[in-house]
C-alpha cells in the first residue's frame, strides 16, 4: 500500500481581465522539489501570453520559483504547470522515541547547525502571529514528558474532529486566531493554526503546500480538474529532521501527498502572486488534476 | 596650530554670561572654567555675532536658507522641514588627534555591520555557528527573506550613518545606527556652505577639513561599471519618499549635488528584468538607485504583499544585477536595536577586535545574563522593541502603574528577545547661540561614512543637533531644534576644494530633455493650469470686491448678483438668476464672496486654489527657478493675509487680490521671459492655455448665453475680468454690446485673451512636442486646428441673435452655446489625449487575486 506511486499532476491557473493589462510581474511556487521520498521526473510550466522574461531559481528555503514579466497588452492570462513525480512513504517509524521536552530544549539551546536552522521557523511569519490562546489550545495535548509524535499526531487530530472544514469560507488573509474562534476553514486555515500553536510552545512548524490524490466517492468516475492544491505542516524533530502531519485529513502525509513547497507560512509558497497593472476585475479559474499513471 | 592667534584665557563668565553646563555632563567649551583649546578661535564669536556686520552677513544667509531649498511653506512639512534646516552659526569643533579615534571608530561600525549582513543575506555562518542569536534574524520582519543570497559577495552599505553623543566621561558613544537610507548628508552640505559663507575668515584661518571628497567617493563607487554584468549607461536617480517626507528638501539638494534625477517610485518601472524611469521621452534605462525610502516598500511583488505601491519586481532586477540599489535592499534590518546592542560581541567574533565607538548602555533581554541584570535593576531602563528604530515609543518601567508593571514583566518574560533596556543618553553641552546669546545645549552627532573601492570613508565633519533639554536630541535627525556643522580642525592646511562637484568627464552638449520624469510634467502641466486658473479667480474676485465693497447703485445690483453668482456657480449658494429685490440681499453676496476668498475647506475657493498650486510647487520644487519658487512660495493666505479678524471684511481684500495677479502676473512673465523652450516648459504652457480657454469659456457661457436681459453691465465686467476692457473702450468706446464683444474675446488672434489666441498657441506648443518627442500627435494637432477651423464658420454677429425655445420660457444665443460646445469637447480630447500618452504611465496597480488553497 506504501509503494512508490507515479503522478502526472496538472495545473491550470486562468485569469481574465474586464479590461486590457498593460504590464504583469509575478513569482510563482508551481514546480515540485526534489526530496529523499520524491522525485521530479518532469517539471514543464507553460504561459500565455509568452512572457517577455522568465527567471527560474531557488528561493532561500530551496524550493523552485520563479519569475516572470508579461509585457504586452493582454486580457487573459494562462499558467499550466505539467509535473510527472514519483512519490514514496517516507520513513518516520523512529520518530515515537523524541519527546516534546528535547526538541524543546535543542531549539531554545541548540546543539547542532540543523537545530540552528530549524529556528528559523519558530517564529511569527507573515500570517502566523503567536499568541496564548493558541499555547493554550495546543497544551491540551502535550506532557513534557510525552512522545512528540503522539502529542503532534494528537493535535492534528483534535483540529480534525474540532474545527469543520467549510469550502470557501475564509479568505487568504483569514488569521489563525479567526480560524481558532470561528472553528472553520479550509486546509490553509488548518495548517496555518496548527503551526502556531506548534510555534507558541516553543517548536519549529512549516507550512507545506502541495496536492492530494483524491478518491471518488465509490461508484462515482472521478471528476476531471476537481482536485485542488492542498497545504499540510511539518514539525521539527531533531536527528530525525521534519515529519509531516495533515490536520485537514487527521493522517501523516504517505505517498499520496505531493510536496511542491514549503516556507514559514502560505506567504512564501503562494502558487502564483503578481502585481497587474490596469486590467479592471479579474475572474479566476483553477483546476488541479493529480492522475497516478503507469510507469 | 601654527596660523592660530594665541589668546589668553578669558574669564569666559565675561564673554557667556548665560553659558552654563551642568556638572554632570562632559562641557565641550570649557575645562576646568578656561575654554578648550581647540575653541579659542571661536571665542569672540558672541560679540561678533552682536556686532553690525557678523550679524547682518548671519540674518542674510538664514533668509537664502529658508527661502532656498528649505522653503518653510509646505504645509505638511512646515514644523519638521523647518527646524531640520535651522542652523546655528557656532560650530561644533573637534581637534585632530580626537576626530581619528572618533572616525576609526564610526569606520569599524560600518565594516562590522556590512559583514554581518553580508553573512545574513548569504550563507548565515554566524547563525549556524551560534554567533547570532536566530530570533534576532528571523524574529523580525525587518529581515527580507527574499533578498537572502540576492548579490553574493557584493557589499550591502554604500551610505551609511551614525548617531553619537559624548558621555561625561567625554567618550564618544553610540545611540544607533543608520543603514537603511540614511538621511542628513546633503544637510551637511548645505551647513557647510552657509557657515563658511559667514565665518570665511575663522573658517580659513582654523584649518577645518573639507567634506567635497567624501561625495565625490560616494559617486564614484555608486558608478563602478564592474557591478553589472553588461555595460550599462550610467544614469542614476535618487529615489525619495517625496514631498510629506520631512526630508524631501535634502533629497532634492542632494540630487541636485550628486547629479542624479530625483524620483520616487512611481517615476521607475520594471521591463525585460531591467529598471527604468519613465520619461516623456520614453523608457530610459536606470544603473543605480540611491534610495531613501525603506527596503519593504520597494517592491510590492516580494517584499510588502500587503501594498501596491513601490516598483515590481525591482528584487529581481537587483537578483539579476540590472540594477544597483544602494543601501542594498535589506540593510534596514542592521538597524535593529537588537543588533546594535549585540555589535560588541560580534564585533570580536566577527573582526577579532574591540568595538572601538561602544554604545551608550542597552542590554538586549534575549541574551540571559543581560536579562538578569536588567530585571535586577529594573527601573533604571527605559523598554525599547528589539526592532524598532525610534526611541519615541519607548516605555520606561518607573513611569508604569503597578498593573501595567505587571503586565509588562509578562511579555517580557514570555518573549525576553523581542526587548532591548536602555538607558538614557547623558549629552554634551556645546556652545549655542540663541536669543542673541550664547547658550549651552544639549549635543548630539551624526557622522557619516561612504563605500570606498576596499572599504569605508568617515566624512570629516557631519551634523550636530542641539535643543534646549536632554530629552529632545535623539537618535532620529529630525529630533532637536537645530542643527550646527561639525568642524574637524587639521593640523595641516587644508587645500581648498570646490563642494561643488568637479566636471571630470566631458559633458555632451545636449539641448533636448526629453528624459524628464513624466510625474514631473504632469505637475509642471498642472502647474500652469493652476497658476491660470487662480488668476482668473482673483481677477474675478476682484471685481466682486470693488462692486460690493463701497457704495452701491440699487439698479446694479442685479448685474453684481450674477458676476457672483458666476464666480462660485457650482459651489455656491446663490441662485443663477437675480431675485427680484436684489438689495435686501446684499449682504448675501458678500458673504459669498468671503467665503470663496477664504474658506480653505472648499476645492474650488481660492485659499484652496492656492494651496493647490504651492503643493504642485512644491513637488517639483528642483525644476523651478530660484525666482519662480519666490514668488510661488508667497501665494499663501497667511502670507497675503495674515490678519484673520480682517477676513471678515470685503474692502480689505481688494489689497491683497491686487498683491495676488501681480505675484502671478509676474510668475507669468517669468516663464516666458527666463525657461527654457523645453518639455516641461511647453507642458506648463499648454496647461496655461487650456486653462485660459475654458475659463473663458465659462464665463462667456454663464454672462452671455442668457438673453431677454440688458446687458451692457455684465459685458463690462466679462471685459474687465479677462483683462480686456482697454482694448475695448479704444475700438468701441462705451458702446458695450454683445457682437463686438464676442468678437473680441473669441476671435481676435491678436488679443492674448482670446479663444483664438489659446487655440494658435496649443497648435504651435503641440507643434513643439512633436519634434521633442517620440509620440504621434500629428492627429492631435490636426484636431485643435479643426477646432480653430471650425471657429471660422461662425462670424460674432449671428452668435449674438437670441432664440427662445418653445420648452424654455427665457431666450438664449443658442448658437453661441453650440460653439462653446465644441469648443469644450475639443479642450476635453486634447486632455485625455495628453494625459494618455504623456502624462498618466501609472494606471491602477494592483495584486492579482490570490487563488489560494482550498
Amino acid at each position: 500500500m506504501f509503494e512508490p506511486i507515479r503522478y502526472r499532476i496538472l495545473h491550470r491557473t486562468r485569469y481574465e481581465y474586464s479590461s486590457p493589462a498593460l504590464l504583469c510581474h509575478n513569482t510563482m511556487h508551481l514546480s515540485p522539489r526534489e526530496l529523499p521520498y520524491q522525485k521530479v521526473d518532469r517539471s514543464h510550466i507553460q504561459i500565455t501570453p509568452t512572457p517577455s522574461i522568465r527567471r527560474p531559481r531557488q528561493d532561500p528555503h530551496g524550493n523552485r520559483t520563479e519569475f516572470f514579466s508579461i509585457e504586452s497588452q493582454h486580457q487573459t492570462m494562462f499558467v499550466e504547470a505539467d509535473s510527472i513525480v514519483i512519490r514514496s512513504t517516507p520513513d518516520w517509524s523512529h520518530a515515537n522515541d523524541t519527546t516534546y521536552l528535547s526538541i524543546r530544549d535543542r531549539l531554545h539551546s541548540p546543539l547542532t547547525s540543523d537545530d540552528r536552522s530549524a529556528q528559523e521557523f519558530c517564529f511569527d511569519s507573515t500570517y502566523i502571529q503567536s499568541e496564548s490562546a493558541f499555547a493554550e489550545y495546543a497544551w491540551k495535548s502535550f506532557q513534557s514528558d510525552s512522545s512528540l509524535l503522539e502529542s503532534v499526531t494528537d493535535l492534528t487530530r483534535r483540529i480534525f474532529k474540532e474545527f469543520r472544514y467549510v469550502p470557501n469560507s475564509t479568505l487568504v488573509s483569514t488569521t489563525p486566531r479567526e480560524v481558532l474562534r470561528s472553528k472553520q476553514g479550509v486546509c490553509q486555515d488548518f495548517a496555518h493554526l496548527q503551526i502556531a500553536c506548534l510555534r507558541s510552545i516553543g517548536l519549529a512548524a512549516r507550512y507545506v503546500s502541495g496536492y492530494l490524490l483524491t478518491h471518488p466517492a465509490p461508484g462515482q468516475p472521478k471528476l476531471v480538474g476537481a482536485d485542488a492544491s492542498h497545504a499540510w505542516i511539518s514539525v521539527y524533530f531533531g536527528e530525525l529532521g521534519w515529519i509531516d502531519f495533515d490536520p485537514t485529513n487527521n493522517a501523516i502525509p504517505k505517498n499520496e501527498h505531493i510536496t511542491v513547497a514549503w516556507g514559514a507560512d502560505y506567504a512564501d509558497v503562494a502558487p502564483i502572486v503578481g502585481l497587474l497593472i490596469g486590467g479592471g476585475l479579474t475572474r479566476l479559474e483553477v483546476s488541479v488534476d493529480v492522475a497516478p499513471i503507469e510507469s | 596650530m601654527p596660523d592660530q592667534p594665541q589668546l589668553e584665557p578669558h574669564p569666559i563668565t565675561e564673554l557667556f554670561p548665560s553659558y552654563r553646563c551642568p556638572n554632570s555632563s562632559y562641557d565641550e567649551l570649557l575645562q576646568n572654567g578656561l575654554v578648550r583649546d581647540h575653541y579659542h578661535s571661536l571665542l569672540g564669536i558672541q560679540p561678533r555675532l552682536n556686532g553690525a556686520e557678523l550679524y547682518l552677513r548671519w540674518q542674510t544667509i538664514k533668509r537664502s536658507l529658508r527661502d532656498n531649498p528649505s522653503a518653510s511653506t509646505g504645509q505638511l512639512t512646515k514644523t519638521d522641514a523647518s527646524r531640520i534646516w535651522e542652523l546655528d552659526p557656532i560650530p561644533y569643533v573637534i581637534p585632530e588627534d580626537q576626530w581619528h579615534s572618533l572616525a576609526r571608530g564610526v569606520e569599524q561600525r560600518v565594516r562590522l555591520l556590512d559583514l554581518i549582513l553580508r553573512d545574513v543575506y548569504g550563507d548565515q555562518k554566524l547563525i549556524a555557528n551560534g554567533t547570532l542569536p536566530p530570533e534576532v534574524v528571523f524574529g523580525t520582519k525587518n529581515y527580507l527573506r527574499a533578498m537572502r543570497g540576492a548579490t553574493p559577495d557584493e557589499r550591502i552599505i554604500y551610505l551609511y550613518a551614525c548617531q553619537v553623543v559624548r558621555e561625561p566621561n567625554g567618550v564618544w558613544c553610540a545611540l544607533a545606527d543608520r543603514t537603511q537610507g540614511p538621511s542628513g548628508g546633503g544637510l551637511a552640505v548645505e551647513n557647510r556652505l552657509a557657515i563658511s559663507r559667514v565665518l570665511e575668515s575663522d573658517f580659513r584661518s582654523m584649518n577645518v577639513m573639507r567634506l567635497a571628497s567624501f561625495f565625490a567617493g560616494l559617486r564614484e563607487q555608486l558608478n563602478a561599471p564592474e557591478y553589472f554584468k553588461t555595460p550599462k549607461s550610467a544614469r542614476n536617480v535618487l529615489l525619495s519618499p517625496g514631498v510629506a517626507s520631512p526630508t524631501f528638501f535634502e533629497d532634492a539638494y542632494l540630487a541636485r549635488y550628486l547629479g542624479y534625477t530625483l524620483t520616487q517610485t512611481s517615476d521607475l518601472t520594471v521591463r525585460g528584468g531591467d529598471v527604468y524611469l519613465k520619461t516623456l521621452g520614453g523608457l530610459v534605462s536606470v544603473d543605480s538607485i540611491l534610495r531613501r525610502i525603506p527596503d519593504i516598500d520597494c517592491d510590492p511583488l516580494e517584499l510588502n504583499t500587503q501594498s501596491s505601491s513601490g516598483i515590481a519586481g525591482l528584487c529581481q532586477a537587483v537578483r539579476d544585477k540590472q540594477v544597483r540599489v544602494a543601501n542594498q535592499l535589506g540593510s534596514g534590518w542592521a538597524e535593529s536595536p537588537a543588533l546594535t546592542a549585540l555589535l560588541p560581541r560580534l564585533c570580536q567574533s566577527v573582526l577579532g577586535e574591540d568595538l572601538l565607538l561602544q554604545n551608550t548602555p542597552m542590554h538586549w533581554c534575549g541574551d540571559p545574563e543581560s536579562l538578569a541584570y536588567v530585571t535586577r535593576d529594573i527601573e533604571r531602563f527605559a523598554f525599547r522593541d528589539a526592532f524598532v528604530r525610534h526611541s519615541s515609543s519607548d516605555w520606561y518601567f518607573h513611569r508604569a502603574s503597578e498593573t501595567d508593571r505587571n503586565r509588562f514583566l509578562d511579555m517580557l518574560r514570555a518573549k525576553p528577545w523581542s526587548y532591548v533596556a536602555v538607558e538614557a543618553p547623558r549629552p554634551s553641552y556645546s556652545p549655542t547661540w540663541h536669543g542673541n546669546r550664547v547658550v549651552a545645549w544639549p549635543t548630539v552627532l551624526r557622522l557619516f561614512a561612504s563605500a570606498t573601492k576596499s572599504g569605508f570613508e568617515v566624512m570629516p565633519g557631519g551634523i550636530a543637533r542641539v535643543a534646549d533639554r536632554e530629552d529632545k536630541v535623539s537618535e532620529s535627525l529630525i529630533a532637536g531644534l537645530m542643527s550646527k556643522d561639525v568642524w574637524v580642525l587639521s593640523s595641516n592646511k587644508v587645500k581648498p576644494i570646490s563642494l561643488l562637484p568637479a566636471n571630470r568627464t566631458i559633458t555632451e552638449v545636449r539641448r533636448s530633455a526629453m528624459d524628464l520624469p513624466s510625474r514631473v510634467a504632469e505637475h509642471l502641466f498642472w502647474l500652469g493650469r493652476g497658476t491660470e486658473r487662480t488668476e482668473g479667480m482673483a481677477r474675478h474676485a476682484r471685481l466682486c470686491v470693488s462692486q460690493l465693497a463701497g457704495e452701491i447703485e440699487p439698479e446694479l445690483l442685479g448685474f453684481h448678483w450674477q458676476v457672483v453668482y458666476a464666480l462660485s456657480s457650482s459651489e455656491g449658494t446663490l441662485s443663477e438668476t437675480p431675485p427680484p429685490d436684489a438689495s435686501s440681499h446684499v449682504e448675501e453676496m458678500r458673504r459669498e464672496v468671503l467665503q470663496f476668498l477664504y474658506q480653505a475647506d472648499r476645492p474650488m475657493s481660492l485659499h484652496g486654489a492656492m494651496v493647490g498650486i504651492r503643493q504642485n510647487a512644491e513637488i517639483i520644487r528642483d525644476r523651478l527657478s530660484f525666482d519662480s519658487w519666490q514668488l510661488l512660495s508667497k501665494l499663501d493666505m497667511d502670507y497675503l493675509m495674515p490678519w484673520v479678524d480682517r477676513r471678515e471684511k470685503l474692502g480689505d481684500a481688494g489689497v491683497f487680490l491686487n498683491q495676488m495677479t501681480t505675484l502671478l502676473s509676474a510668475f507669468a512673465g517669468l516663464i516666458s521671459e527666463n525657461m527654457t523652450r523645453g518639455p516641461g516648459w511647453l507642458f506648463l504652457e499648454i496647461g496655461r492655455r487650456i486653462e485660459r480657454a475654458y475659463g473663458l469659456i465659462r464665463l462667456v457661457e454663464l454672462l452671455l448665453v442668457p438673453g431677454g436681459r440688458p446687458i451692457s453691465p455684465l459685458i463690462e465686467s466679462l471685459l474687465e475680468i479677462c483683462d480686456s476692457s482697454m482694448t475695448y473702450r479704444y475700438r468701441y468706446l462705451m458702446n458695450y454690446e454683445v457682437a463686438p464683444t464676442l468678437d473680441l474675446l473669441l476671435f481676435d488672434p491678436s488679443n492674448p485673451r482670446s479663444i483664438a489666441f489659446q487655440f494658435v498657441k496649443i497648435v504651435e506648443n503641440l507643434e513643439g512636442l512633436t519634434s521633442a518627442s517620440k509620440v504621434d500627435i500629428t492627429r492631435m494637432r490636426r484636431a485643435m486646428m479643426d477646432a480653430r477651423g471650425m471657429m471660422r464658420l461662425f462670424d460674432a454677429d449671428s452668435l449674438s441673435v437670441e432664440v427662445t425655445a418653445p420648452e424654455s420660457p427665457y431666450p438664449r444665443r443658442v448658437h453661441l452655446q453650440e460653439l462653446l460646445n465644441q469648443l469644450t469637447q475639443s479642450l476635453n480630447e486634447l486632455v485625455d489625449f495628453l494625459s494618455q500618452r504623456f502624462l498618466t504611465h501609472t494606471v491602477s496597480v494592483r495584486h492579482l487575486e490570490d487563488a489560494a488553497n482550498q
